[in-house]
């Protein structure tokens, strides 16, 4: 959310996340080259440039997949989150690695002949080559690390930016097929299938158990059927305010509509959009601290009463109509232009007169 | 007091410290992930097929016989101890290159070479060193000659072999495993590059080089089937020490 973009805004917290994954890559690297070398020595070696490629390349599949895990993790157990908040820092760790591992292998096998190692990689041979696969999906990572910015992501505006970065996995499809057809046809050990699949499982699994909660808690929101009341506007009744917790949200499904967090603060009701201006994060499952609704992934902020960040940050999400009647919530399921002021709903005290 | 209301409803702001009960749960779950990952390529690396006993030398190899250029490069140099067979020596140059051209003149004349040794179980192939130290003209006596010139070739008839066609140099040691699906491109290079073709017999074992019908060298139309498991029908000769298979159909 600024004003003013900087390669890297750092602190303490995507510090010590580079470490761990700093740490991570060359602690892995270190045991798979020297475990590597010491099984295949002496005249059995294997070169060492063939081992630091498949170092670095099963390095690069094991990263890819706690990068598309750590999402779905976050939506199933919040104490991930903090592992969402720098995760492009993940992702742009990948590609490198992935890179290494692509100039290590090209430079090794099309190197050193009666081609350039590119040209010699390019040739069309009878049949599509593993090493397209793996060039298909560097090439994505590729344009994905380099966009990552939220300089890009502004430029390129959020919905290109989101279907650029849903290209990881098709990137992840192709890294597969580069597996498949390339190491696993050369290797006999079961145990590299094995792991694959376990992975492909592994992940396949998180994104449908996280996929199968969020339709369930969109079905199921709303406790009397969307009774639209007849009103001026047609406002949908989307419970109670006793089940919104102070500062926090209950996060509506309207059909055909990007779905609305329903935020109970000081006394009061507001309805904003649940997509947060930067990555799409869900605001929904954000919280109200110091008077702004706070997104989980990267911290962004908006006032409630008007979807707009504090000054000196210009961003601004669409607003809901909102009004209490009795305990319960109705909100108007048309948005309101980004930054429409809205004054939240007030909630009348519990306790009437008891007579 | 600390603040209750913190510690029932903890949240994550990136810029802020993180709430313990988020460090609580994450640093474990982080150490044991990087643990897991560091025992998993351990496991990986160590699952690893075994390259082959091929060998590359770092010293200098030097010998003195005769040399061929068809169908590719080789040299007939003594046998290792006296009375022994003579042995045939591929070459070589530097990178994915034959050494055809640089032998041509000398063909059938007696050379010395000197170069880095390249071994698999028997088959011997020398790297040329650059330049005339790499391979020039030499005095054999005319006996010596004699003994070290190719013999007609023995045939064993014709055979349907499956296995495996890989480039001589990488195969034998160059590269280390110098065969199978991922070396593919390597081995394509190698063999456009002169490289002689071998032919490793999956059921024997046996190493073959590759020649077409005639005895000349591989139809280039065959290259891109290295690294495949293929089936190649032809005739088995044995040339002297060397194996060799010549294709006459894919
Ligand atoms: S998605 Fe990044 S702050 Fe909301």
């Amino acid at each position: 959310m600024s004003v003013k973009y900087a390669p890297v805004k750092w602190n303490r917290n995507k510090k010590v996340y580079d470490l761990f994954v700093a740490g991570g890559i060359v602690a892995y690297l270190a045991v798979f080259l020297a475990v590597g070398s010491a099984v295949w020595a002496g005249e059995h070696a294997i070169s060492f440039p063939i081992l630091l490629a498949r170092a670095l390349g099963t390095c690069a599949l094991v990263m890819l997949h706690i990068a598309l895990a750590i999402g779905p993790l976050a939506r199933l157990d919040r104490r991930f989150l903090p592992l969402v908040y720098n995760r492009r820092h993940l992702g742009v760790a990948t590609f490198l690695v992935g890179f290494a591992h692509a100039v290590v292998g090209v430079g090794y096998y099309h190197g050193f002949g009666l081609l350039n190692p590119l040209v010699s990689l390019l040739t069309p041979p009878d049949r599509v080559p593993f090493e397209w696969f793996g060039l298909g999906a560097l090439a994505i990572l590729f344009v994905m690390a380099a966009t990552s910015h939220d300089f890009w992501q502004k430029t390129l505006g959020g919905s290109a930016w989101k279907w650029l970065h849903i290209s990881v996995y098709p990137a992840y499809a192709l890294l597969v097929a580069h597996v498949l057809f390339g190491a696993l046809r050369s290797e006999t050990n079961l145990l590299y299938p094995v792991v694959l699949g376990v992975g492909f499982v592994a992940l396949t699994g998180l994104h449908l158990a996280t996929g199968l909660r969020e339709r369930r808690r969109d079905e199921a929101p709303l406790p009397s059927q969307p009774v639209r009341v007849a009103l001026e506007v047609a406002w949908v009744d989307v419970g109670s305010v006793d089940e919104i917790p102070e500062n926090r949200a209950k996060v509506v499904a309207l059909p055909g509509r990007e779905r609305v967090a329903v935020f109970r603060h000081a006394n009061g009701i507001s309805a904003v959009t649940n997509v947060c201006a930067h990555q799409r994060g869900p605001l929904g499952e954000g919280k109200i601290v110091d008077g702004c609704i706070t997104c989980p992934w990267h911290g962004w902020e908006y006032r409630p009463e008007d979807g707009c960040s504090p000054p000196p940050f210009q961003e601004k999400i669409a607003t809901h109509r909102v009004k209490v009647v009795g305990r319960r919530v109705l909100i108007d399921p048309d948005p309101l232009p980004p930054g429409t002021p809205v004054e939240p709903a007030k909630i009348e005290e519990e306790c009437h007169a008891a007579t | 007091m600390p603040q209750p209301e913190v510690d029932r409803d903890p949240f994550f702001i990136g810029w802020l410290k993180m709430p313990r009960a988020y460090a609580r749960f994450l640093a474990p779950v982080t150490f044991a992930l990087v643990a897991a990952l560091t025992i998993g390529g351990a496991v990986l690396a160590w699952a690893q097929r075994s390259p082959g006993p091929g060998t590359w030398d770092d010293a200098a190899t030097t010998f003195t016989g005769i040399v061929y250029t068809e169908p590719y490069a080789m040299i007939r140099v003594p046998p290792v101890e006296p009375g022994g067979a003579p042995r045939t020596v591929l070459l070589v140059e530097e990178g994915k290159f034959g050494a055809k051209e640089r032998a041509r003149a000398h063909d059938g004349q007696p050379v010395r070479v000197s170069g880095t040794l390249i071994a698999r179980d028997s088959r011997l192939m020398l790297e040329l060193a650059a330049g005339e130290d790499g391979l020039r003209a030499a005095e054999l006596p005319e006996a010596e000659q004699a003994a070290l010139r190719r013999t007609p070739p023995r045939g064993h008839g014709p055979v349907t072999l499956r296995g495996e066609i890989v480039d001589s140099k990488c195969y034998l040691g160059a590269m280390k495993p110098g065969g199978g699906r991922t070396h593919k491109g390597c081995a394509v290079l190698c063999l456009k590059g002169g490289v002689p073709p071998l032919f490793a017999a999956r059921d024997s074992g046996t190493l073959y080089l590759l020649t077409n019908a005639r005895g000349r060298p591989l139809d280039p139309s065959l290259f891109d089937r290295v690294g495949d498991d293929v089936r190649l029908e032809g005739v088995s000769e044995d040339w002297d020490d060397l194996p060799v298979l010549k294709v006459s159909s894919r």
